[in-house]
């Protein structure tokens, strides 16, 4: 297994740049105060045409770190975190004003490759969305249509899928239909895909809410594997989830612009899972993780 | 009255340290007619033995006990005597300290002096579930049916998970206290991980079946922030 603790994350921008040295997170159980960023948002905002979706966001997400985004239906959560790998390129009409830096660097600056930078920062959806391919194939495609340099096709296959924990469950059918497995072995699928391309962080929209309870522990159990190696933000509804996986909790609400009516997200508040959970500073942030949801 | 050494009757028996004029507010007869037989002793050490004599008994601690440390006597009281205790809050007293006397496991609060009727309900909250002897428990609109398993709220029954069911019991016996959400991390089950949050979305479960069972009232859980939660009821 390549440990990525401590060696060079390269630029996006293409050969330019000198890559920087990150520290891997000390030892488990300690999580500083502060994240080291890796992933940083600087006064973000997102708009869908004139509609402002999300505004003013200031957020660190500190590398080998969890960090779950929370908060009512509507107040931004997928559009931020789309924001953070430029998927929102792909939405007509989206637009992201503030910066979003990766290892320093704006995401969004002229130079930048948009596909270097979602190969880099991959993205997990709430429904598994296999190819309809084989396994094998699935795991593949990623490497092949980047051009990564590959010695050996098998090997990497096998390396993605065990870290998926999926190696065990599929070893032997890697030829079948990837809609021949089970909703959680479908989203284990898409995590090894992801990983394949060895990308630095993994985006995750509500992974688990297609899932039963069982597939859902499974996806959790991983997700603190996983965290050894890559950053992982994840949106999700379930409270209980982002206190079982997440270092940190960021809650975000929507609030009505008097001008325009929009309802527009804000990031309320940000810190350490424990104290987002235990001792919240802000009413709202109270007010809905004790509210009729969760 | 005799200040020092004093006893009401009535049926749960509290014993109380120090001297009775700081203690209670009220007449004897009106803690008789609440059930309680208020006992003060002057010090600490009178008061573990007069509960050596009856340990029924609830002990009702003021927060500037002055022979020996506070939070020393409520582990004693605990381990020799397995007896509730009921912290008498003393003006000037800080919210600190109240919250470190619940982490040694005090049952519940009340402001010194003290009336009959607040003493009756910091009774009723220190008595765990088991010892409650009214099996339906009514408070403005909102019943609890213990033996049935039912609680209605405006005459809407309220459908709730049993985990659910106990922690809204537990804050019907406490009512009208204010539980800090230290208080009700004990009460979510025996798994000691991610108390905070599976109190905090027991609230939301609690405050979720209010409404879907008589949308048209106001659930009665009131959040009090920073502090923990309450029924208004
Ligand atoms: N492609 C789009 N075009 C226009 N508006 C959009 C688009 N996607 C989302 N929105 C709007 O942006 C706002 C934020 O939506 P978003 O999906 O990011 O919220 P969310 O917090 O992820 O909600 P949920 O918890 O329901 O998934 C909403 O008002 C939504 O209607
Ligand atoms: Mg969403």
């Amino acid at each position: 297994m390549i440990d990525r603790a401590g060696e060079k994350i390269e630029s996006i921008v293409p050969h330019e740049g000198p890559g920087v040295r990150i520290n891997a997170r000390p030892a488990d159980g300690f999580l500083p105060d502060e994240p080291r960023g890796i992933l940083q948002c600087e006064n973000v905002d997102v708009y869908y045409g004139s509609f402002r979706a999300v505004t003013g966001v200031d957020l660190k997400f500190g590398l080998h770190e969890i960090t779950a985004l929370i908060g009512p239906s509507g107040c931004g959560k997928s559009t931020l975190l789309r924001s953070l790998n430029r998927m929102n390129d792909l939405v007509d009409g989206a637009r992201v004003e503030g910066r979003v830096l990766f290892d320093g660097e704006d995401i969004y600056g002229s130079k930048v490759d948009a596909i270097e930078v979602r190969r880099r920062i991959g993205m997990v959806f709430q429904k598994p969305n296999p190819f309809p391919k084989s396994i094998y194939d699935n795991i593949a495609y990623g490497p092949r249509v980047t051009g990564m340099r590959v010695d050996s096709m098998d090997d990497l296959v096998e390396e993605a899928l065990t870290k998926a924990a999926l190696w065990g469950e599929v070893k032997d059918k890697l030829k079948q239909s990837a809609y021949s497995l089970s909703g959680g072995q479908q989203q284990r699928l898409c995590i090894a895909r992801t990983i394949a391309v060895k990308p630095d962080v993994i985006l995750m929209d509500e992974p688990c809410s297609a899932l039963d309870p069982i597939a859902t522990v499974r996806i959790e159990d991983l997700m603190h594997e996983l965290r050894r190696e890559y950053t992982i933000v994840i949106v999700t509804h379930n409270m209980q989830q982002a206190a079982r996986v997440a270092d940190r909790t960021a809650f975000f609400t929507a609030f009505a612009d008097e001008g325009t009516g929009d309802r527009t997200g804000v990031l309320v508040e940000f810190g350490k899972t424990t104290q987002i959970f235990e001792h919240p500073t802000d009413q709202r942030t109270e007010d809905y993780i004790s509210g009729r949801f969760g | 009255m005799n200040l020092t050494h004093s006893t009401m009757r009535g049926s749960v028996k509290i014993v109380a340290v120090g001297n009775l004029d700081l203690i209670a507010r009220g007449r004897p007869a009106e803690f008789r007619h609440r059930g309680l037989t208020l006992a003060t002793r002057p010090t600490a050490m009178a008061a573990l033995l007069e509960v050596g004599r009856d340990p029924d008994s609830i002990v009702l601690v003021p927060t500037n006990l002055n022979d020996m440390p506070l939070t020393e006597f409520v582990d004693i009281l605990h381990s020799l005597a397995h007896v509730p205790v009921i912290a008498g809050i003393v003006p000037g007293c800080s919210a600190q300290a109240v919250s470190e006397l619940f982490d040694h496991g005090i049952s519940s609060t009340v402001a010194l002096p003290t009336s009959p009727g607040r003493l009756a309900d910091a009774v009723r909250a220190s008595r765990t579930p088991e010892q409650t002897e009214e099996l339906v428990i009514e408070v403005g609109n909102l019943t609890l049916d213990d033996a049935r398993h039912r609680v209605t709220w405006f005459e809407k029954e309220v459908t709730l998970a049993p985990k659910n069911f106990e922690i809204l019991r537990f804050m019907l016996v406490a009512h009208p206290r204010v539980i800090p959400l230290q208080e009700l991390m004990k009460h979510v089950g025996d798994n000691p991980q991610n108390r905070a949050v599976r109190a905090r979305v027991a609230i939301g479960r609690l405050r979720a079946a209010f409404s879907d069972a008589e949308p048209r009232h106001d659930t009665p859980i009131e959040t009090v922030h920073r502090i923990g939660y309450r029924l208004r009821l």
